[in-house]
């Protein structure tokens, strides 16, 4: 038999349907009219009628035994766990937690994140200082001691953090090694023009920590002590001459240990919520195929 | 006591009822299972396993032929057990030739295929038809031990294999066509009625 003496498979189907008396009315009659027309469809329908009536007479196999239950059997049957059901509702409850879940952080993230556009954000205002401290380290640091026209406590740095070519600073702070030392001019040393021995950074820290651990020297900011204030040289107590006031990278010193804390819980509760997913997902997976293998077992 | 009454006892918990339900059934049962598994142990195994799998699902039953619901829990069972053949592959009706191409006729059949050889050699219809059933692929045979042999119309089959009216009819004469075309490779070797020449009538 070749493929052009195979019937189209809608005449195949038809001609079954046909032989089954599975088309009535209008189809039937229609058929009908094409079957008397077409000695093909009378051959296949002679050979189809053939065949099922073969198939049809094939002996009936008769049961080898009886299937029946014995009273023991059926209990046995009916005492097995049906664990089936309680492992699909788990797994059913796991997966709309996780749909909770997604569905929440996705109001979440539609509905605050124009909100928090509109709005600098606490990291934002964390990250600005930074940024302003990343450019100042960009830029080069000049060690001098007292200026280019250092009289007193005067010199570069001051406030701006020191640029050369600003001869008198208004801080009287001295950039020394990344440190700005109050001077107000009591620096018999020095002398003009000549470049200051810049502190190691040992020695910057310990006078950093003594500044810290002294209230009064906090730097440019007025004391509030209750004593009779000291006359000020050039903003700076006269007793305060010679000491740390200020470290230079001051936005590093204050920010780091602010952002650091905050980046860590950020990313904890980032680690957190994946877990959670992971472990929901994991458990809809586990429960949907323990339900699915004794669905299948059963 | 009538079909649905022990029906009704048996979903009540009456093993005794249960019981005639699958003595009326279980030859019919078994004789699917045979025809789609081709394999008595395996058949009898699905049987039983039809059986087990009836007693726990009694109370899903939703009214309608019990024969029906019975063949349906029978087939998924055998459904079940050619899974777990799968492992072990057989040849199809319709092998590639040499270039690749698929071979419609199944004419290979009578060369030196030795398994139609065999079957001719038993001289007997229903061997060959067994073979030409066991040839079919699985969702082909399904169908046609369910319309052909269990004597089940179109509605229960669509039913029992959870599949629309227009999927069994497709393969019920997709089914009958390889039927055909495969008894047609035991030539001489069948009753004559069988013997179709290759002609074209049109």
């Amino acid at each position: 038999m070749t493929r052009q003496d195979m019937l189209p498979k809608k005449d195949n189907e038809a001609l079954c349907a046909y032989m089954d008396g599975m088309l009535t009315g209008e189809k039937k009659l229609k058929f009908e009219k094409r079957l008397a027309k077409s000695l093909r469809l009378q051959k296949a329908l002679k050979e189809y009628t053939q065949l099922r009536t073969a198939v049809r007479g094939l002996p009936c196999q008769a049961a080898p035994r009886n299937f029946t239950l014995t009273r023991e059997e059926a209990r046995a049957i009916k005492r097995q766990p049906v664990l089936y059901p309680a492992f699909g509702f788990a797994s059913l409850a796991a997966l709309l937690i996780l749909a909770l879940v997604f569905t929440s952080e996705f109001i979440f993230k539609t509905y605050s994140a124009p909100m928090a556009r509109e709005l600098p954000s606490e990291a934002a205002l964390s990250a600005a200082p930074s940024q302003e401290s990343a450019l100042e380290a960009q830029q080069p640091q000049i060690f001098t001691w007292g200026g280019a026209y250092g009289m007193g406590g005067g010199g570069a740095g001051g406030i701006g953090g020191g640029a050369e070519g600003v001869p008198y600073g208004l801080g009287g702070g001295v950039p020394v090694g990344g440190t700005f030392v109050g001077s107000s001019g009591a620096v018999p040393e020095a002398k003009p023009g000549e470049p200051a021995e810049p502190l190691s950074s040992e020695e910057a820290g310990a006078q950093l920590q003594q500044m810290e651990e002294t209230p009064q020297a906090a730097g440019m900011g007025a004391s509030l002590s209750s004593e009779p204030p000291e006359p000020l040289i050039l903003g700076i107590r006269e007793s305060e001459a010679g000491q740390i006031i200020s470290s230079y990278p001051q936005t590093e010193a204050k920010v780091a240990p602010e952002t650091a804390p905050d980046a860590q819980t950020e990313t904890s509760r980032a680690l957190v919520s994946e877990y959670v997913k992971i472990g929901l997902l994991a458990a809809v997976l586990a429960f949907g195929i323990l339900a699915l293998a004794l669905y299948l077992k059963r | 006591m009538g079909e649905q009454d022990l029906i009704e006892l048996a979903v009540g918990g009456d093993l005794d009822a249960f019981n005639r339900l699958v003595l009326q059934y279980q030859d019919a049962a078994y004789n699917a299972a045979f025809r789609i598994l081709s394999d008595p142990a395996a058949a009898e195994d699905a049987t039983q396993e039809a059986v087990i799998s009836m007693y726990r699902k009694l109370n899903t039953y939703r009214g309608g032929s019990f024969k029906s619901w019975f063949l349906r829990i029978v087939t998924n069972a055998c459904y079940d057990e050619l899974r777990r053949r799968q492992r072990r592959p057989s040849v199809p009706l319709e092998p590639e030739n040499d270039e690749g191409e698929l071979v419609d006729s199944p004419s290979w059949m009578e060369d030196d295929a030795p398994g139609p050889e065999e079957a001719a050699s038993a001289k007997e219809l229903e061997d060959a038809i067994q073979h030409c059933l066991a040839d079919l692929e699985e969702k082909f045979r399904v169908v046609m031990v369910l319309v052909d042999i269990a004597g089940e119309d179109y509605e229960s089959v669509c039913a029992i294999i959870n599949r629309p009216m227009g999927t069994v009819k497709s393969r019920l004469a997709r089914a009958r066509q390889k039927m055909q075309d495969c008894l047609r490779g035991f030539g001489e070797l069948l009753p004559e009625k069988f013997r179709l020449k290759d002609e074209v009538m049109e």
